[in-house]
């Protein structure tokens, strides 16, 4: 169960979160209901590719960044 | 035909947009396809779950025949626009990139030198660069030198609607480069675009003049064909100017007295 997990503090596009020890990257999109979206996931300024999601495993002190397409010129 | 080729990519639209200060998606939709431009301009966000609607990867990969352009709106440095570039191919799996570095949001005027050293990097990296920059023909020719897919000078500020207040440099700019120039930023009516094409610019950015207009997809209509009547007007071979009058009509006098 998530409550008896224990919880690890990320860095979440520049905003604190907390994520259930042993989650993948792949989990954290699940968690915040992005999945199906098309976005570049980086963590620690690396880019993950959407295969290599499920394998990254998320440790404390990351730094994650969920960046999609929006309007510009 | 009389197609822009930049790279591999071969346009028969000259009108170039951006997707940015649209009402909606929907309304963003309508007015890409009524301009038939097949280049746009997208710029990366951090995901916000609050504003879904942000998310334009989605509603313009419904549009066939759209060839994506990310900018690397936001970067402040040469590196900055190098990530941001990177993290765009394998966002958007298309090549190009416009290199868009401004410091100063007063002004928005790109940084020429932070501009000039990402790009060089980015085009050995096998990107198609395309730098949004000062109407400066010594960079200019420096970017071509180091392997951009074409330039982009700004005919003025981003968005100020001050059409093109770059002429002079504008021209010299198109008299010198051996790879497409495309006018980006400042244009703010039909007539404007008409104008950059008659001087011999292979292609127009247009985002704000459009996206604000009372009627988007009008408007784009209008610079499509505001932008084909300008191309078709230089190639046609446009008069010079003269200094006096040239008579278009005999000038021989027949109502007179007959002598």
């Amino acid at each position: 169960m998530p409550d008896q997990q224990n919880m690890i503090t990320i860095q979440l596009n520049g905003e604190p979160g907390t994520l259930p020890e042993g989650s993948s990257l792949e989990d954290l999109l699940a968690i915040i209901g992005s999945e199906g979206k098309t976005m570049a996931t980086l963590v620690n300024d690396l880019i993950v590719r959407p295969e290599n999601r499920a394998g990254c495993t998320i440790q404390a002190g990351d730094r994650i960044e969920l960046l999609i397409f929006a309007g510009g010129g | 035909m009389d197609s822009l080729q930049i790279g591999t990519y071969t346009f028969s639209s000259r009108l170039i947009l951006g997707t940015g200060k649209f009402s909606s998606a929907q309304v963003m939709l309508e007015t890409l396809r009524a301009s038939g431009t097949q280049l746009v301009t997208v710029a990366l966000r951090r995901f916000n779950r609050e504003r879904p609607g942000d998310d334009l990867f989605t509603p313009l990969s419904t549009m066939a025949g759209i060839t994506l352009m990310p900018n690397t709106s936001g970067a402040s440095t040469a590196a900055e626009a190098v990530q941001a570039a990177r993290i765009a191919r394998e966002l958007s799996g298309s090549p190009f990139i416009k290199v868009e570095i401004h410091p100063n949001p007063q002004h928005l005027m790109p940084d020429p030198i932070e501009t000039y050293e990402a790009s060089k990097i980015l085009a050995k990296e096998g990107f198609l660069v395309m730098p949004y920059i000062p109407a400066d023909p010594v960079l200019a020719k420096r970017l071509e030198e180091a392997g951009c897919a074409s330039v982009m000078p700004l005919g003025s500020a981003i968005g100020s609607g001050q059409g093109l207040a770059t002429a002079e440099m504008l021209r010299i700019i198109i008299r010198e480069s051996n790879i497409p120039v495309i006018v980006d930023a400042g244009l703010r009516s039909p007539s404007e675009a008409a104008l950059a094409m008659e001087t011999g610019c292979s292609a127009v950015l247009v985002n704000s003049a459009v996206a604000v207009a009372g009627n988007p997809p009008a408007m784009a209509e209008a610079f499509a064909g505001a932008v084909e009547a300008g191309r078709k007007a230089f190639r046609a071979g446009i008069m010079e100017k003269s200094g006096t009058a040239v008579a278009t009509s005999p000038l021989t006098t027949f109502l007179g007295p007959a002598s």
